[in-house]
């Protein structure tokens, strides 16, 4: 029963987090960014939280990172509900897998990992949006996807670390949990 | 109870993405509903967004005035030279409109409807890069319905394309699902002018006829030949003409009026349809 709440616990201030960083990342994108585009184009502030998510808590927080940001994006908008669900899914589930696989403890590797998960991102967006018939030449994937990559790697520093600060504080957390629980096992 | 097995993880997962992938392809067609949860998601972001946005916009409205008063007497020159042309221009309409309304009875023409407009501020722009959509904060409590035209002084900007109680959401000229019959002023030769992204500030133009009468700085005025909007609504004006490699068929770029990237208050006209005439 205590493992049940400690977990329920932990899920619930953990998730409560990630949409803090949704919300904030959809203000800042929809209210703020389109004031400072570049070229008519604007970072992709929810894809950088996506991916950073995705890096330190693996692939299946990746999924409901992607899935939650690209849902809440797709509905504040969205005449295709799910465009953005789905791209965002896949390259959050994407990250999460090759995560394991790379060092994650210097602030160049997540920003290089931004720049790719976000052009890959865009270039899922513009397959979906090809088989939905919307027009959009090929040529779009360079012209969009790579200045909106470009773009968002300069957000990728300020967010992963500060992701990085409570994903670290929440190990910590856990390893008080687990020593202390230990160390009372040990007592009895 | 909470250990998920692997197969069952997968599972969940793979039916996320069906769910996602029908969703898709059932909200791409033209809907004439909100979903519920839309509506919800749309008027509970909407205030935080209006304040994040008036934020940025002072902050960079400040900017621009500190950067605008250097200018400020080289510009002030340069409008008052204006300002003279404008009233011998306002002089010669004044004309026009007399004369236009007295052939207008001669002919028998149904007057020219004067539109209602609503006007409201804008919200807040899409998220995306691929779209060019934005919310404004006026909705069906303010007799907002879908399809109605958004205009600003400087031109057609696009329609209503979702609307809720207190907001509504505007797909731009330039978005790249949004197609507008448009003509030509002076030829009259007509075409549709469609939007390439939000990452290209031009439209492009595909003419009905490739023998188009058509040169740079022409300008472009809705046709009201589509049931949106009305005929005579200034679009933009020519940039460039080009033929596809098969010499079929006539484009040209368009420089819209209105510059998308400053919109910060809209008119909604409410009475577009009603007693309009035709082109």
């Amino acid at each position: 029963m205590n493992t049940l709440l400690e977990w329920l616990n932990r899920l619930s201030s953990r998730h409560a987090v990630l949409g803090f960083w949704i919300v904030g990342g959809l203000l800042f994108q929809t209210a703020v960014f389109p004031h400072l585009a570049v070229f008519g184009l604007k970072p992709d502030v929810l894809m950088v939280v996506v991916v950073c998510w995705a890096l330190l808590y693996g692939p299946a927080e990746g999924f409901v990172a992607g899935l939650a940001a690209g849902l809440v994006q797709d509905l504040t908008f969205g005449q295709y509900i799910g465009l953005f669900a789905l791209a965002k899914t896949l390259v959050g589930f994407g990250v999460g897998v090759v995560a394991g696989k790379i060092f994650r403890e210097t602030i160049w590797v997540p920003t290089a990992a931004v720049g790719v998960a976000v052009f890959a991102h865009e270039f899922v967006v513009w397959v979906c949006l090809r088989a939905l018939h919307v027009p959009a030449p090929a040529v779009n994937i360079i012209t969009v996807g790579l200045p909106v990559a470009v773009y968002s790697t300069l957000l990728a520093p300020l967010v992963y670390r500060q992701i990085f600060v409570h994903y670290i504080g929440e190990r910590a957390k856990e390893k008080d949990l687990t020593g202390g629980a230990s160390q009372a096992a040990g007592r009895r | 109870m909470l250990h998920l097995g692997r197969y069952r993880k997968f599972l969940a997962a793979l039916v996320t993405l069906v769910v996602l992938v029908t969703l898709m392809s059932v909200t791409a067609r033209e809907r004439e509903t909100v979903l519920l949860v839309e509506k919800a998601v749309i008027e509970a972001l909407a205030p935080v967004q209006a304040w994040f946005g008036g934020l940025t916009v002072g902050i960079r409205g400040t900017v621009a005035d500190l950067e605008a008063i250097r200018h400020l007497r080289e510009e002030n020159e340069t409008l008052r030279v204006r300002a003279d042309a404008y009233d011998t221009t306002v002089h010669r309409l004044k004309e026009l409109e007399i004369e236009n309304e007295r052939l207008r009875t001669l002919l028998g023409f149904t007057q020219a409807v004067e539109y209602q407009y609503v006007v409201a501020d804008v919200v807040s722009r899409n998220a995306d890069n691929w779209f060019s959509r934005i919310t404004i904060n006026r909705g069906s409590s303010d007799g907002i319905a879908k399809n109605m035209p958004v205009v600003t002084s400087q031109g057609l900007v696009g329609r209503i394309s979702e609307v809720s109680a207190n907001i509504s959401v505007v797909q731009l000229l330039t978005d790249r699902a949004s197609g507008t019959g448009a003509l030509v002023q002076a030829s009259r030769d007509g075409g549709i002018a469609s939007g390439q992204g939000s990452q290209s500030p031009l439209l492009s133009m595909m003419f009905f006829e490739r023998t188009a009468e058509v040169a740079p700085e022409d300008a472009v005025v809705t046709s009201g030949f589509g049931e949106i909007f009305p005929p005579g609504l200034f679009v933009g004006r020519v940039v460039d003409i080009s033929k596809d490699s098969y010499g079929l068929l006539k484009y040209a770029r368009i420089k819209p009026g209105v510059d998308f990237g400053r919109l910060e208050e809209v008119l909604v006209i409410t009475n577009a349809t009603v007693g309009v005439d035709g082109p």
